[in-house]
Order: C-alpha cells, then structure tokens, then sequence
C-alpha cells in the first residue's frame, strides 16, 4: 500500500481550505443582520424628528421675517417713488416759472420795441401762467420751508419783474416810445434776479431728488436681496424638508427589504451547508478513491517513483523501483540515495539536489545507475520537488525508468540503418526506371533522389555490362537474379566497378514487377589487384634484372679485382670508421705488411712510415676526414733493408648522396724517381755552379776587354790627337814653303788621323754601350726617328729621299740608345741608297709574337745574304771602303743596344735589292707580358 | 809676365797638349796672359798664392781656368774640388778639358760645379774652333761671376 504523506497533507488541505472558506460566507452574513435590525430605531429616529421641527419653525420664521421685510420695502419704494416725482414735478415748475417770466418779459420788450399787439397777448398768457406757476409752487413746496422762503422772494421778483414789463407795455402804449437803454438794463437785472432765484430753488430741488432716488435705489436693493433670500432659503427648506421625509421612507421600505433577504438567506445558507457538507462527503469520497487510484498507479508502474528527502535519503520507493533497481521498499527506504549511483557519476545527486532545492525541476535525462546486483543500467529519469502545503520544498520526486532495453533497441536500430546506409541498394522497375533510392545509394553514386528516382539506370549509370544486357536479363527472367561486375559512372565523372547483383520481384500472379538491384564497389579492390599484379610483375623485372645486374658486377668485381692485383700502385681505401676495407697486393708489396684493423693514429708506427705530420694527419686519415692531399712519405719495409719512399695520393670515398663514407690511398714507390731527381738536383746545382763561375770568368774578361778597348781608345786619342794637331798646323803655318807632294803626304796623314779618330770614338761608344745601366723609360719612337733624320739631313743634301715613317707605338727602352740604333741604321739605309736616283727609306712596325718589330728598309745596294752571319761582327764590313766608308763598327754597336734591351736584331736583303734591318725591344719568349708588366715597373718608377 | 795679369790659367800635364792648346789660344790673340800649371799641384799653388806663387795675390784671380783631367800627382778632379770648395776661388769659371765623353760624365758624376768642358778633339780645328768659342764667352761676353754664376756658367757650359 502506496500512500504518500504528502499526498495526504495536500488531500487534507483541500478540505480544510474548503471549511474555511464556507465558515467566512456564514460569518458574513451573521455580522449584516444585527446591524440592518439595530439602525431601524433608537436615538436616531427621535433627532430626526427633532430635527424636522427645528426646520419647520425656522422655515416659517424664515417666511415671515422675508415677509415683512419685502412689505417695507415695497413701501419704501413706494414713498420713495413719490418724492422722486414730486421733486420732479417741484424742478418743472420752477423752469416752468422762470421760462414764463422770461417769455412774459421778451413779448413785453418786443411789444415795446414793435409795438404789435399779439405780442401783448403772450405777454399777459405768460402773466397769467405765472401766477398760476407762482400757486403749483406754492402748494408743491408746503413741505419745504426754505423754498417756500424762496418762493416769496421769487414772487416778489417776479412781481418786480412783471411790474417793469407792464410799465414798458405802457410806455409804449403811451409814448409809442421805444424802451431805452435804462430799461433794458433794468429788464436785465430783474430777470437775473429772476434766474438766480429759481437755480436756487432748482439746485435745492435737485438736491432733493439725488436723495431721494438713492434712497428709492437703496429700498429697491435691499427688497431685492429680500426676495433672492427669501427664495433660497425657501428653497433650502424645502429639500431639507424633503431630505427628511425621504430618508423616513427610505428607511421603513429598508427595514422591510431587509427582513425578507434575512429569511431567505437563512434558507439558502441552510441549503448551502447541505450542499457544502455533501460535496465534502463526496470529496472525501473521491479523494479516498483517487488516493487509491494513485497508489495503485503508482504502485502498478513499472516506472521507479521514488521520493527523497533533500538530504537524499530515500522516503518512498513504489514495484517499479524494486523492480528497475533490484531493492524491495523495506531495502530502500531510509536510504540514500546514492547507493544508485555509479561511483563515477555520485556528482551528479548534488548538482540535482541542488536544483531541486532551487525549486527547479530535472526534466527527462538519461543516465546510469546501478542495481543491487551491481550491474549498470541506463534510465531515463525525471525529478521534481515536493512542496509542503506552505509552498516549501521538502523532497524530490523521482521517476525513473529502465531504458537500458531501449538504448540496446535504439543501438540495433542504428546499426541496421548504418547497414542499410552503406548497402548500395535500389530498386527499379521493368522499364529500368529507378523507383527508389536510398541513401547509400546517394552516397555510392553521388545523385540525390530528385536527380535519380524517375532515371533509366543504365542511362544514368553509364553502364558498361561484362555480356549484353539480353544475356544478362534472359538469365534474370530465368534464374531471378544475376550477379555480376558493372563498370558504373558516378555523379561527378569517376568510374566505379561494382559488384552487382540483381534479384527480380515478382508479383502475385508470378508477373515481373521490379528489380532490387545491390552494388557493392569494388573499385578499390580491383585497383589493389591490379597494382598487385603490376607490383608483382614488376618485381619478377627487378629480380631478373638483379640478376644481370648481379653479373655485370661480379664481372665487373673480377675485372677491378684483377686490375687491383696487377696493378703497381698500391690501394688502400677504409671506410668511416678507419677499418681496412681494400688492400691489394701492390700495396703489401711496397709496404712490406698486409692490412691492419688498427686503429689510423696507430698507422705511422705499425707500417713503419716517416712522415712530416703527426699521426692523425696521414693522408687515409684525412681523407677519411673529406680531405683530398697528396704526400710523400718514408717507409720502413721490413722486407728491404733501405725502406721505401712512397708518394700518396689520397681522397675521401662517398656515397650516393656525396657524402663521405671513407677514404681511399694509391700510394707507388717513388724511392728511384727520388734517388734519380736528388742526381738531377745534384747535376743542376754543379752546372748551376758551373754557370755561374763562367759567367762570373766571362763577365771579368767583358769587363777587362772592355776596360781594356776603352783604355786603348781613350789612350790612342792622345798621340792621335797630336799627330792630327800638328799637321794641321804644320799644313796650315807651314804650307807656303812646302812641295806640292809634300803637302799631299800631309793631307793623307790628316786623313788617317780622322780615320782613326771615327775607329776610336766608335770602339768607345761601343765600349760605353756595353758599360751603361739602361735607362728605361716609355719613349716615343717617332720623335726620336724624327730627330735623327733632322741629324741625318747633311747625309741625305742634294738627294732624293723618299722617307717613308709608319706611326711607331711608344717603348719602354733607354731612349739615347736606342736613339744610336736609329742613327746607325738610318745612317746605313742613307749610304747604302747613295747610288740610288731615288732612295726610299720605309720605317715601319708590325706585330709579330706579341712583340712590336720595328723594320728600317731601303733600296739601297744590300748584300747578299751568305755573308748575314758576319754582319753585326765588330770590324766586320761587306763593302769596300773605297765604295762605302765604314768603321764596322755601328751594327756590332747596334746589336749590343738591341741585345740588351733584350730584343734582337736581325736582316733580310739581296745583292742590289736594298736592305731590311729589324729589331725587337725585348725578349723573344713568351713571358711577354712579364717583360711587359717589369717594363711597366720600370716606367712607373721612371715616372715617379 | 805678372803673375797677376793672368787672364787664363792652362793646366795639363802634357807639353803636347800645352802646345796645341796654346797655339789655338793665340791664333785667337788670347795666349798673352796664359799661365801654364803642369800638373794639379802647381795649379793650386797659383790659385792659392801657395809655395812657389806665395807672393800672388788673391785679388788677381785668373777669368778662366782651363783644367786637364788626367794628370799625376793632383789631377783634374781634385783640383776642381779645392776650386769650387773655397769662397775666394769658387767664383773663377772652370772649363774642363777632356779626352773623352765618359771623362766628362765623370766629372759630372761628383756634381763639382764645372763650368764648361772642351773635349779635346783629334780635329784639330774642332778643337781651336772649340777653344776660341770658348775664350771669347768666357774672357770676353761673360761678366764676371757673382754671387750665382757658376749656376749659369754651367747652363752655358751645356
């Protein structure tokens, strides 16, 4: 039996409230009879009536005192009204009177002026009138004794007046005289006094009547406020009297009405209380019933319903808790909550009970929790607070259901979609057309089901079918299915193979209705295979190939291993590490010893080797190090008693990928080539030695045959100079006396003596030649030629010279020297063209080994060429003197300048076919630009 | 002949040469006051109013001294060295009389200060040609030096 405490407070509550609130409807009606019966009599009918007494007596009092107010005023007004018109009549009167004086007094002055009768006439009707006017005044004013005093002096005045008017009249009609001055001044004055008398009685009377109507205004205003109040007071008393009487009515009528509503609320309210108690029996009845009716749904659930106080403990725990959890009632009740829990979601009771201690509800959430066997279900819960009566939150209600089935039902069922996804089904019917279209056949082909349902698959596929397609549906039609590859083209282009198979359906009556229709893609397959196939076809290549390629090498290995065993040099090559990893014979040989694994520190000292460098800086060593380098080096072969010189080449070994990997050395025995190049250096030195001791000799005797040539000349020009000074003087002071023959004698001493002279100066220069340093310097060849040819010029008087002179490149040369080489060839060409009509002298250069050749050619007599060899000997001459006078001299001095420029000197010419002399001005060797680049030096160093 | 009216004082150690030389001077009438030195020593001795020429005055000095360079005892150089080092005979003009062009660039090599060179040719008339060109400048156009006249002389000179 399922009762909740709560339940029943809220049950007990609802009846309570309705207790409640019929208790407050009959207490309201009790407290509104008593006040309705007790206002009916009592102290407040007797004030009323006293009340209306009160009124009634100040209402009559009211009446009679207006009553008698308005009377006097009417007869105020009345006497008022009076006066003012008495005045009135008073104020006429005297205007009256004193109009009537005036008239009498004018028609009298105009009788006496005109003297007509009818003037007469109103004269004595305004008499007449004022004696009249005179009594009405008299009988008006009785009341008023001033203006009766007034009155006496007017009618004197008047009298006075009417006196003077008659006197004129009778003036006139005595005299039928005019009235004079005199008597219109009297006129004059009578009527002024006249006037003056009636404005007093006037202004009096018009005093009067001032008075007089402010008091008739004064009486009217005060009847009139009379009467308004009277009115209103009236009228007040009226609605006073009204107010009273109604109120009398108003509250018998009251008194009765409520005396019937007091009986028929007693009858309804005993109705009610029936009604009331009735409904409360049913309620309770019903309430029962639901509570019951809840119990046992709460009961029946399958639902866990479990209520929870907010410290978690469990209050309330229906069969559907005991059988989603596993705990019975008496188990769970007094218990935390928490013993459902899993321990890795325990948070998850605090964050609800604080929710719920928020008044917040826990909507359906999905969860794990655990059984009393421990074992995890998933449920579905949902919590909500429990509210007292007052509102406050005093637990939670928690239904929760297993769904532990339905997450495995749910799971399966995405597991079956996720298979029918990826199955590339569809469907279509005889025409081929496509009627359905799932999504893995979306995702297979790329057309969405708008694109694809309604298409003939074949058009839409593309499809390419391994036999015709009558084959493939006779089967179909035969067999209800067929399977097969298709090659398929998808939405965006690529082609696919699949697996297809197709099963046809068939409709009751046996006819065909549609084709379900499978594609399973099998194009990466069919790739693997056929890369498989590829892979392995290009494998069996390879191995074959390594296999030939295996022979080449062993080939090649033999050929290489043959070459390294024959071959005299030895080789060594180690790889990174230092270990030996070729060693062929050679090297065994010319080292005495075979490989080694030691280490390469260890080289020099196993194998014996002397070398410049330490150790580590063996040429293996470095080259394992990515050096390249060649050494010589000494090994001590333990085979020979001498040891061996070895030369070492020796480079890094790489790989691939360049880098090194190794070293490798050829070394061969250079111990003879040594000993045969220490014989050349040896031979070298003493032919050097040699040399230079010859040269050493042959310089002295240069410089002794030139001290020796030039001590000769410069001696022999003394007595040479002798010989030729006194026969000169002999020839000149003594000729007279002197035979012709002797005389002759004389001359051709003369003659020797010059001779002579020319051979000395020359042998000198020669000799000087040889002596002088060179004076470099860059020299323009041209102004030189220029200046000899000017120097030259007595030689060519009186001949035909055609000079022909190329543009000449500035040298580097001693310019007076070479200026001498100039002079003596130039020179030579002169004398040698003597016999010429016309000579011709061509200077010019060319280039020829990458060296200026200056050529100086004539047309003269040139020689023959057998005797070249002789030419630029000293003393050397190809012609007679008798022909050509010469000392033999100036080509030995030629070839001595040009020599020691460095150049060379040198003639072609033909017997009578002129000359060519040409020179060079520096050595003929192929270090030109060295010459060039020292000539250069040379030059700056001039310069500087 | 005074000793103080030298106009020219010849020195060479070769009578030969003596000969020649004052022949050329006196077919050009300028042999009349030559003194002849035959040798460096006695060259000095006149230019300084030394041993043998004590009495000389310096007031005197030859215009023109006409040196031989090879001579025994005191040669040419020397000479010339003494000449052109002393203030009181610096200023005398010095014309060198050589056998050679080497002799010359010789002298030229101590860069003494000589005024002018002869080169005693084998022509004779070179030679008198040379000597009277040469007595004519210095005896007769040439002022007396002054203060720089060996510069100039020696421009003339070459």
């Amino acid at each position: 039996m399922f009762i909740s405490p709560l339940q029943e407070i809220n049950v007990n509550g609802v009846i309570g409230s309705v207790e409640r609130c019929a208790a407050s409807r009959l207490g309201q009606a009790g407290t509104a009879i008593p006040i309705a019966t007790g206002s009916s009599d009592g102290p407040s009918e007797a004030g009323l009536r006293r009340r209306v007494t009160v009124g009634f007596i100040v209402a009559i009092l009211l009446t009679i005192s207006i009553g008698g107010s308005s009377w006097r005023g009417a007869r105020h007004a009345e006497q008022d009204d009076y006066w003012v018109s008495h005045t009135h009549e008073v104020m006429e009167t005297i205007q009256r009177t004193t109009r009537h004086v005036i008239e009498a007094e004018t028609s009298a002055r105009a009788f006496a002026l005109s003297g007509q009768e009818p003037l007469l006439t109103n004269y004595e009707k305004a008499r007449d009138s004022i004696s009249e006017d005179e009594n009405t005044l008299r009988h008006l004013t009785t009341d008023n004794l001033s203006q009766q005093r007034r009155l006496d002096t007017l009618g004197t005045q008047v009298n006075t007046a009417l006196e003077f008017a008659a006197g004129i009249i009778a003036k006139r009609q005595r005299t039928q005289a005019y009235p004079g001055g005199g008597d219109a001044l009297e006129r004059e004055r009578l009527l002024d006094a006249v006037r003056a008398t009636t404005r007093d009685m006037y202004a009096e009377e018009a005093r009067l009547l001032i008075q007089r109507t402010a008091s008739a205004h004064a009486g009217q205003r005060f009847t009139r406020i009379i009467a308004i109040t009277g009115a209103f007071l009236g009228v007040g008393l009226w609605v006073l009297a009204k107010l009273a009487v109604n109120r009398e009515i108003g509250v018998s009528s009251r008194a009765r009405t409520q005396l019937s509503a007091l009986h028929a609320e007693l009858e309804r309210r005993v109705e009610q209380r029936t009604a009331a108690l009735e409904s409360e029996i049913s309620e309770r009845k019903r309430a029962t019933e639901g509570r019951e009716r809840l119990a046992a749904i709460v009961e029946s659930s399958d639902d866990a319903i479990i209520s929870k106080d907010l410290n978690g403990t469990i209050n309330a725990w229906n069969r559907g808790a005991e059988k989603v959890f596993g705990y019975s009632a008496t188990e769970a009740v007094g218990k935390p909550m928490l013993m459902l829990f899993p321990p890795d979601r325990m948070n998850e009771e605090s964050d609800i009970l604080a929710r719920i201690g928020r008044g917040e509800s826990v909507e359906h959430f999905e969860t794990v929790r655990v059984r009393k066997d421990g074992t995890r279900i998933d449920v579905s819960a949902a919590i909500s607070p429990i509210r007292y009566g007052s509102g406050m939150i005093i637990g939670a209600s928690k239904i929760a259901r297993d769904i532990t089935e339905r997450k495995r039902a749910e799971e399966a069922l995405q597991e079956q979609a996720q298979i029918m996804d990826s199955a590339q089904v569809f469907v279509r019917d005889m025409q081929s057309r496509i009627v359905y279209w799932p999504k893995g056949a979306e995702k297979l082909y790329g057309f969405t089901r708008e694109e694809a349902v309604g298409i003939l698959s074949h058009d839409l596929f593309h499809t390419k079918f391994p036999e015709p397609l009558e084959m493939v549906e006779k089967k179909l039609f035969e067999t209800g299915m067929w399977e097969g590859e298709l090659i398929h083209t998808r939405r965006d282009g690529s082609v696919i193979v699949v697996s297809s198979a197709w099963v046809l359906h068939r409709g009751k009556q046996g006819q065909p209705i549609r084709i379900l229709e499978t594609n399973i893609d099998i194009t990466a397959r069919k790739q693997a295979e056929e890369q498989l196939a590829g892979q392995a076809e290009e494998l069996s290549r390879q191995a074959s190939e390594l296999v030939r390629s295996r022979q080449t090498l062993e080939t090649q290995t033999l050929m290489l291993q043959s070459v390294l065993d024959s071959m005299q040099e030895g080789l060594v090559a180690a790889d990174g590490q230092g270990a030996v990893i070729l060693w062929n014979p050679a090297a065994t040989k010319i080292l005495g010893m075979g490989a080694t694994d030691l280490p390469s520190q260890e080289w020099a000292a196993h194998y014996g080797l002397l070398t410049p460098f330490p150790p580590d800086q063996s040429p293996l060593a470095r080259a394992i190090r990515g050096e390249t380098c060649t050494a010589e080096m000494f090994v001590r072969n333990p085979e020979l008693d001498e040891g061996v010189w070895i030369e070492v080449n020796a480079s890094p070994l790489k790989d691939r990928n360049g880098a090194v990997s190794g070293g490798v050395a050829a070394f061969r025995d250079v111990t003879r080539r040594r000993a045969d190049e220490r014989e050349i250096r040896k031979l070298n030195e003493e032919l050097e030695e040699r040399v230079a001791q010859r040269t050493a000799q042959l310089e002295a005797a240069n410089r002794e045959l030139e001290a020796f040539t030039y001590s000769v000349s410069h001696d022999l020009r003394a007595p040479l100079r002798h010989i030729g000074g006194f026969s000169k003087i002999l020839s000149e002071d003594f000729r007279s006396g002197m035979p012709a023959e002797a005389q002759s004698y004389l001359q051709r001493i003369e003659d020797g003596v010059h001779r002579m002279g020319l051979l000395v100066d020359e042998l000198l220069n020669l000799a000087r030649v040889g002596r002088q340093a060179l004076k470099l310097q860059s020299t323009n060849l041209n102004s030189v030629i220029e200046e000899v040819v000017s120097l030259l010029q007595p030689e060519a008087e009186g001949r035909v010279v055609d000079w022909k002179i190329a543009e000449l490149p500035a040298a580097v040369c001693d310019p007076s020297l070479i200026k001498q080489v100039f002079q003596n060839l130039i020179a030579n060409a002169l004398k040698f063209t003597r016999t010429r009509a016309r000579a011709v002298i061509e200077i010019s250069q060319r280039q020829e080994n990458g060296q200026i050749v200056i050529a100086i050619g004539d047309n003269g007599v040139g020689f023959s060429m057998k005797y070249e060899d002789k030419l630029f000997g000293v003393f050397q001459r190809l012609h007679r003197a008798e022909d050509f006078e010469g000392t033999g001299i100036g080509l030995a001095t030629v070839k001595r300048i040009v020599r020691k420029h460095g150049g060379r000197v040198w003639a072609e010419a033909e017997l009578d076919k002129g000359a060519t002399f040409y020179f060079t001005l520096g050595a003929e060797s192929t270090d030109v630009k060295t010459r060039e680049d020292k000539n250069k030096a040379a030059v700056a160093g001039v310069q500087a | 002949m005074n000793p103080n009216d030298v106009e020219i004082l010849l020195v060479d150690d070769s009578q030969e040469d003596v000969d020649l030389t004052l022949h050329a001077l006196r077919s050009e009438n300028l042999a009349n006051h030559v003194f002849v030195a035959r040798d460096g020593q006695e060259a000095l001795d006149f230019l300084f109013c030394t041993g043998p020429h004590a009495g000389r005055s310096f007031d005197h000095p030859p215009k023109l001294v006409l040196l031989d360079l090879k001579m025994p005892k005191v040669d040419g150089m020397q000479v010339l060295k003494q000449i052109k080092g002393d203030a009181r005979t610096k200023t005398i003009p010095v014309v060198m009389t050589t056998s050679s062009k080497e002799e010359r660039d010789m002298v030229n090599g101590y860069e003494l200060g000589v005024n002018s060179y002869i080169q005693k040719p084998v022509d004779f008339t070179q030679f008198r040609d040379a000597v009277k060109l040469l007595g004519l400048y210095w005896l007769v156009t040439n002022q007396p030096p002054v203060a720089n006249g060996k510069t100039e002389a020696a421009k003339q000179g070459q």
